[in-house]
């Protein structure tokens, strides 16, 4: 089934609070889906992958300690999100010196962030993973690798940002998600813990009606 | 009385009060009035290619609006609605109608895959080819009389007419994206929708045009060869009615730079026209018949909600002042639009002064109008933190916005009372107590001045000139505020300047803010929550749209004149 890029946004959000991430974090989170899905990138599929490794004690991620140097965690892995956002905050950084990332779990996550931060200093700026490049100037993409799971890697020792030559790629976006579903249902669990049961208090009073309508 | 010689725009803490922005009329940039102006000014094409329905009201409809690019259709069906199913909650299943917007000319595949999904709703699904999805039930008191009317050859009696206003009332009208439907960015860059809503406004603007042609066709299955059209004059001041709860109350605050944008070119239209140093005697007479125009939309405005029939009768009131004040006091004047609006500062109630606000705007079409370009919010990136701005400016951003909050006990039961949420039953926005009901864990991020408070007192923690990037990055909790600040930087109307979680706050407030700048008339809260409202009154129908009367229909015409 497709999905209109807004329904991907209004979804993500919600699955991205439901996950336990504060609003700012999961306005981001809906957003960065939201731009990887217009550039035929599963981004629900990415987002799913990060928000079940916030669930897993075992994946311990963790925010950079700094943001100076190589950025790295004090334990466990880095949150893509957390690096992403600072990523996007530091844009006149990563625009002049590029970023060095240490033990990053879902590296692909980062890319929307990057491309806001190629947006904001209007530069394009190159993300390396082992075995796969994505160059970006904010509002396209050009993803080389030998294989597509290289992109979808769960986590890498290092991913290198760097200021890169322009694109030739002309902008090809797309208005449609085609995420599949285990990946939405999976989201949908997620935004299913952001509502409130009903009580017989919220169907009298939370809407506020109470009079016929048979009028 | 001596007048400012520099009006300037009004203050953010004047105007995003709740209360005032529980009180904002329609004007020149009201979103029905672009869209009718622009279709009168390129001369669109209207037709009905497709009536189909049966003897017992069921079937469907198509009606085009063609203009100078492209077509639009409104895909309309009609159901047979046992009356106990017949609500105006979201949480409705069926409906008297329902329809959505065609993006082009609907092929007989499209309208039987429409057929399947359309009624559903929120159950169904639509496509990219699809802008708008809605419905509408009947006000059976209105339908049932005009019907029986017309079947007997007569025309309906004109106060039962006026005193509803409409035949049909909307429930919902979902664009953007919802359901399956196109993304308002496959839409933002045609002319014709560069305002926001034009699509949701087009389609209950042929809307409209079917429900007359349903219930004349209900009439004349009923009362044969020798039923009455309905008269043209009386159809006029039939609009669609709309029924508004909560859902539509959190959008204000959800998309403050969209908010501001409109709030902004309001108030831009209003310094304009205060600067105007002379009124010429076209347009000194031009304001005198709106105002009394919309004195006569005033006195056919009716509810019984106890807070609005205060707020009509000093509406009244005030109405009468502005008469008088205008017998006494010369317009040609130097600033004579200033002097009036700061004397309705002094002595009308705030529904008073935004009817004033709005009325002597209507002699500046030319300086008016085209800040309807300037309405949408296309400036996406204004979401990203700007991680460089030290604390210092950030703190000094939200002393600026929300100075009057930081002063505010939240501790105190009364400044928190309520809290946002939604809904597992319906995924609708909601609003219920804190301390009363479970859904403290679950609040939507709906209180910026409380948020704001708490970022303050944190900031308040850390050196001046530490960046916002370190700040967040211990504190990603407050991000959300963070980025609203930021925005409000260079949007000074983007945040309410009131709190949202008050045990006295009305959301019918915010619901007004927003249809306020649909259009929409005759405000009738039917709580504190919800309120029903008329859309399209007085407007001509698509046939019927012309220059003369593409623009002022909304302000009804005096008796005697035509």
């Amino acid at each position: 089934m497709s999905y209109s890029l807004n329904e991907v946004e209004a979804h993500s959000k919600r699955a991205a609070r439901g996950a336990g991430l504060g609003w700012g974090l999961a306005e981001e989170a809906a957003k960065a889906t939201r731009w990887m899905c217009a550039q035929n990138i599963d981004g629900c599929r990415v987002l799913t992958g990060v928000l079940e490794a916030h669930q897993d004690s075992a994946c311990n991620l963790q925010p950079p300690i700094f943001l100076v140097g190589e950025w790295r965690a004090e334990a466990g892995r880095l949150c893509p999100l957390y690096v992403g956002a600072s990523l996007s905050d530091c844009a006149t950084l990563v625009g002049s010196n590029g970023v060095r990332i240490r033990e990053l779990s879902h590296p692909l996550f980062i890319l929307p962030f990057v491309a806001a931060a190629a947006r904001k200093v209007k530069t394009n700026l190159q993300v390396r993973l082992p075995g796969a490049t994505m160059t970006t100037n904010g509002k396209t993409v050009d993803l080389a690798a030998s294989t597509e799971a290289a992109f979808y890697v769960e986590q890498v020792e290092q991913v290198e940002i760097t200021v890169a030559p322009p694109l030739t790629k002309d902008a090809n976006q797309i208005g449609r998600a085609r995420p599949c579903s285990q990946d939405w249902e999976k989201l949908n669990s997620f935004a299913a813990l952001t509502y409130a049961p009903a009580t017989e208090a919220s169907r009298r009073l939370g809407a506020g009606a109470g009079q016929s309508d048979n009028d | 009385m001596t007048g400012s010689l520099r009006p300037s725009l009004r203050d953010p803490r004047q105007v995003m009060r709740l209360s005032r922005l529980g009180s904002l009329h329609q004007c020149r940039l009201s979103f029905m009035r672009i869209l009718t102006r622009r279709m009168a000014d390129e001369a669109w094409e209207f037709s009905r290619p497709i009536f189909n329905i049966a003897a017992d009201g069921t079937g469907h409809a198509v009606y085009c609006a063609n203009g100078p690019d492209r077509t639009y259709s409104l895909v309309a069906f009609a159901h047979d609605l046992p009356s106990e199913m017949r609500s105006d909650r979201v949480i409705a299943e069926a409906w008297d109608a329902t329809f959505t917007l065609f993006d082009g000319i609907p092929t007989a595949d499209d309208i039987e895959r429409l057929s399947k999904n359309v009624p559903l709703q929120e159950a169904g699904r639509i496509r990219e080819s699809e802008l708008s999805l809605s419905r509408a039930n009947r006000s059976v008191r209105l339908w049932k009389h005009v019907v029986e009317a017309l079947a007997s050859g007569r025309q309906p009696e004109a106060e039962q007419l006026a005193n509803v206003g409409y035949l049909m009332r909307t429930t919902a009208v979902y664009g953007s994206g919802k359901f399956g439907a196109a993304d308002r960015e496959v839409i933002a860059d045609r002319p014709e929708f560069s305002a926001p809503f034009q699509a949701e406004m087009l389609s209950v603007f042929l809307t409209r045009a079917f429900v007359r042609d349903l219930i004349e066709h209900a009439a004349q299955t009923k009362g044969g060869e020798t039923a009455a059209r309905l008269d043209a004059g009386a159809a006029r001041q039939l609009g669609i009615g709309n029924s508004t709860g909560l859902g539509m109350a959190p959008f204000i605050v959800n998309h403050p730079m969209l908010f501001n944008n409109w709030i902004m070119a309001r108030e831009e239209a209003l310094l304009r026209v205060r600067q105007v140093q002379r009124a010429t005697d076209a347009e000194v007479a031009q304001f005198k018949e709106m105002l009394k125009r919309s004195s006569r939309s005033v006195s056919q405005w009716q509810s019984d909600h106890p807070l609005q029939v205060k707020k009509l009768n000093t509406l009244r009131t005030d109405l009468d002042a502005v008469f008088s004040h205008v017998a006494k006091h010369d317009l040609s004047t130097e600033h004579p639009w200033d002097q009036l609006v700061l004397w309705s500062e002094a002595h009308l109630s705030e529904e008073g002064q935004e009817l004033v606000s709005s009325v002597v705007m209507e002699p500046y079409g030319h300086l008016v109008d085209e800040l309807s370009n300037s309405l949408s919010d296309c400036n996406s990136d204004a979401f990203l933190i700007d991680g460089d701005m030290t604390v210092g400016t950030l703190k000094e951003l939200i002393q600026k916005c929300f100075g009057w909050a930081l002063e505010l006990d939240w501790a105190a039961p009364e400044n928190c009372a309520q809290a946002w949420y939604v809904s597992a039953e319906k995924l609708e926005p909601r609003i219920g107590s804190r301390f009363k009901e479970p859904i403290a864990e679950y609040e939507q991020p709906l209180a910026p001045a409380r948020d704001a408070v708490q970022a303050y007192e944190e900031l308040r923690k850390w050196d001046h000139d530490k960046k916002i990037s370190d700040f967040l990055l211990r504190h990603p909790e407050h991000r959300h505020t963070i980025r609203r600040s930021q925005i409000s930087a260079s949007a000074p109307y983007s945040e309410i300047q009131d709190n949202t979680i008050g045990e006295d706050i009305l959301p019918i407030d915010m619901l007004r803010a927003k249809l306020s700048f649909f259009g929409a008339t005759h405000f009738d809260p039917r709580s504190d929550r919800w309120v029903r409202i008329c859309m399209f009154q007085g407007a001509p129908y698509p046939n019927e749209l012309t220059r003369d009367n593409a623009d002022h229909w909304v302000y009804p015409n005096l008796e005697g004149a035509e």
